[in-house]
């Protein structure tokens, strides 16, 4: 796993612990807000792997209701990186405390390739599993 | 002679029932069918050539062309609408208050020598062919019970003229004046039929519509998505009903503080530029915009929502400004009508600046369908309806704003309940794991844990249905800075760096804060509150202060950060349950409940929690009265 991975999460201090575990394997850039996290995709073009938070402040010049009032900004952030993603092939690991039937069915709808974009809970992804399940979805989408 | 007499009594009385016929079978459909058939009933009944059905606009204080049987593309072409002939023709017949019949435009042109506008109207009849124009002016009485809080209510729902014009007057037929007048009543009461029978049908089409709706968030698990389908069904609606282009939809959002734009078929910048829908960012209210006529739509100059127009009852309809002529939406074209509060108790809970109604309905290229689709103002019927639209509209919205809190606000808690916990079990883990192997546990690892055991017990209040409420109060003599600020200074100051890497200077407590009975939970609540607040919402890379100072009545604790700072029209709704300004919105996610428990808190040890400055810096300062301090021991 040596591809660069684009961490967008807006809780720095919970996701520490997973950015520490990850960057002894790879080169991770972690964005604290969904407006860097699209700007930083755009910077660096090694990127090979997007993990991302669903719940996160709506960024400036979106409408908060196609946000759901940020509880949905990762799944509009996952729309508008949506061609670029899979242009590219890069594979998305959803990291989200927001489970929901309507994340999952968003996702479905936004009609990625099968397996593209993993969703997992992080209350039941302890952070040293999280390198070995994005390892595993880099080694398919390589 | 007493049987020529009798025929021609016959024949006005068949005419009239005939009229009578025409106008009661125009009445229970809908206007835009109605209307024609009322002037047609007119032409036929005084065997006239061409036939106007002028309305007085109360909105833009003018005659204004509500249909026409013959109109000619030079009258559409007229550039402004004070312009039109009929205007002129029917304020001469609405002065006299009685019917009024011109066979002589030159004298009538005379009568009036130096009045422009009647000589240009002479002049335009004349060219048109005209010979003679009549002129039956009519109104209704108020008979709508639902507008006792129109700004008049003495006002006529429907006032205007019929004007019918003769290229002969050999065809003419003859009636007398309170025959006319009769008519012109028939006429106005068929207009307010055909008015109230689409009123009906907008009433049935939005019960459906709500019905449905409500229906369909009571089974959902994402009510913005079931808002979002509602709005669209809505403005198209709107625009179905009223016959307008653009239709937009502010609504105030579940802390009254904004008003946000929700949905739209398009929005206008100051220059007339279409504003993108994918970016509505802009079409927000502030409460303190809606009040200084400061708009995203159209700048100073052409802002319709101000003081005048939501006053603090509602009552007053929207008036029209003047706009350039060069803007895409002409004059008059556009109207935006507020949404009223439903609930009369619920405006008095509001802060003085919050938004007067609940939200805005905005209706922008109105097209009649009277005279081939041109764009015209909206006439008092149209604004009417918009009304009648707006009142529907208020709780339906309501009650799915209702419903998206409460998702938001078990979306977010199990979010906050969540993401600690994940850390308590990973970091435990951890510790167990170095406890095991003979190491001591990493500082970090134990500074996380207490950290996610703050955040997973400061969620515990937030549950309550009354946060403010503080079931449990322990009083027990307490030194701030060994029994609290001792505990959780470098616990905060690790999250500090981890979260948004900045500093806590915490000054010394001793000498200035003595002993004091406090709840130390609660107290260390709110200290920890304040200042996870301010690392959140502060500066990345700048310094928190805390210093505590002794006052004339007691003791302060002032936390100082540089962030987004509150705006001044925010700051009376800070420590409101819920409350979250649009700056802390695009910084982080949350219920907007810590301010509101840690006043609660102060205020139960008979002090309080004070916004001592607004930013730059920010000062957050709680302050014990003196009656607090433990005079028996000094732990010190």
């Amino acid at each position: 796993m040596s591809k660069e991975i684009l961490f967008i999460d807006d809780e720095p201090f919970f996701a520490s612990r997973y950015v520490e575990e990850l960057e002894k394997r790879s080169v991770v850039h972690f964005r604290d807000s969904a407006q860097a996290g699209l700007v930083a995709f755009d910077e660096h073009a090694e990127i090979g792997c997007v993990v991302l938070d669903i719940m996160m402040p709506p960024p400036e010049g979106v409408t908060l209701a196609s946000t759901g009032d940020g509880l949905d900004t990762g799944l509009w952030v996952l729309e508008s990186l949506k061609d670029r993603l899979i242009e590219k092939k890069i594979p998305v690991v959803v990291l989200t405390n927001r489970m929901s039937s309507h994340v999952q069915g968003t996702i479905d709808k936004l009609g990625f390739p099968d397996g593209f974009v993993e969703v997992r809970s992080k209350i039941e992804t302890p952070r040293f599993y999280l390198p070995h399940a994005i390892g595993k979805l880099l080694d398919k989408w390589a | 002679m007493i049987s020529a007499l009798m025929s021609e009594l016959d024949e006005a009385t068949k005419r009239r029932r005939t009229f009578q016929e025409a106008a009661l079978s125009a009445a229970p459909t809908h206007p835009r069918n109605d209307v024609p058939l009322l002037c047609r009933a007119w032409l036929e009944l005084n065997g006239a050539d061409w036939a106007w059905l002028l309305l007085y606009n109360h909105f833009t204080d003018r005659w204004e062309l509500l249909a026409a049987d013959s109109i000619t593309d030079e009258e559409l072409e007229l550039p402004d609408p004070s312009a039109l002939p009929g205007s002129s023709v029917t304020q001469y017949c609405v002065e006299r208050d009685q019917p009024t019949f011109i066979d002589d435009l030159d004298n009538w042109r005379a009568e009036f020598e130096g009045v422009e506008y009647r000589v240009t109207a002479s002049e335009f009849l004349k060219k048109k062919g005209c010979v003679a124009f009549e002129c039956v002016p009519f109104s209704t009485p108020v008979v709508n019970p639902r507008d006792q809080d129109r700004p008049s209510p003495e006002e006529p729902e429907v006032s205007g003229s019929v004007c019918i014009f003769y290229r002969d007057t050999g065809k003419r037929i003859e009636q007398h004046a309170s025959g006319l007048m009769l008519l012109g009543r028939m006429t106005a009461i068929s207009l307010m039929n055909s008015y109230q029978a689409q009123q009906r049908q907008i009433l049935l089409d939005m019960d459906v519509l709500a019905g449905r709706y409500l229906t369909r968030v009571s089974q959902s698990r994402n009510p913005a998505l079931v808002r979002n389908d509602y709005l669209q069904e809505l403005i198209q609606l709107i625009q179905r009903n009223l016959d307008v282009s653009y239709v937009s939809v502010f609504f105030r959002d579940y802390t009254g503080g904004r008003i946000e734009c929700l949905a739209s078929t398009g929005l206008y910048d100051a220059d007339g530029n279409e504003l993108p829908l994918a970016n509505l960012t802009e079409a927000t209210y502030k409460p303190g915009e809606s009040r200084t006529g400061k708009c995203f739509a159209s700048g100073e100059p052409y802002m319709l929502i101000s003081p005048d127009e939501i006053s603090a009852d509602n009552s007053q309809p929207p008036k029209f400004r003047d706009m350039p002529a060069t803007h895409p939406e002409t004059l008059a074209s556009w109207v935006m009508y507020p949404i009223p509060i439903s609930d009369p108790s619920a405006a008095r809970d509001l802060p003085p600046s919050s938004p007067k109604s609940i939200g805005v309905i905005r209706c922008a290229g109105y097209r009649s369908p009277f005279l081939r689709n041109k764009q015209k103002s909206f006439d008092p019927i149209q604004v009417q309806t918009l009304d009648f639209i707006a009142r529907q509209v208020g709780p339906v919205l309501e009650t799915l704003a209702i419903n998206i809190l409460r998702e938001q606000t078990i979306s977010i808690t199990k979010h906050d309940l969540f993401a600690p916990i994940q850390m308590i079990s990973d970091t435990a883990e951890e510790i167990s794991y170095e406890l095991k192997h003979g190491r001591t546990p990493n500082l970090h690892n134990l500074d996380d844990l207490g950290m996610a055991v703050f955040f997973t017990k400061n969620l515990i209040p937030q549950l309550d249905p009354n946060p403010e409420e503080m079931r449990s109060y322990s009083p027990i003599p307490t030194l701030l800075e060994a029994d609290i600020v001792a505990r959780v200074k470098n616990m905060l100051r690790h999250y500090a760096k981890r979260e948004n890497q900045m500093e806590i200077w915490f000054e010394e407590f001793r000498g200035a804060i003595p002993s004091l009975i406090i709840d130390r939970e609660l107290i260390e609540r709110v200290f920890c509150n304040l200042i996870i607040n301010a690392i959140k919402y502060g500066d990345r890379g700048s310094t928190i202060r805390v210093e505590p100072r002794q006052v004339e009545d007691g003791f302060q604790v002032a936390v100082k950060n540089y962030g987004i700072g509150v705006e001044e029209d925010e700051a009376e709704h800070v420590f409101r349950p819920n409350y979250r300004s649009p700056a802390a919105i695009r910084r982080k996610v949350g219920n907007g409940l810590g301010l509101t428990i840690s006043r609660a808190a102060m205020r139960r040890h008979g002090g309080d929690l004070q916004l001592s400055r607004l930013k730059d810096p920010t000062i957050l300062t709680m302050c014990f009265p003196k009656q607090l301090r433990y005079q028996k021991i000094d732990r010190s």
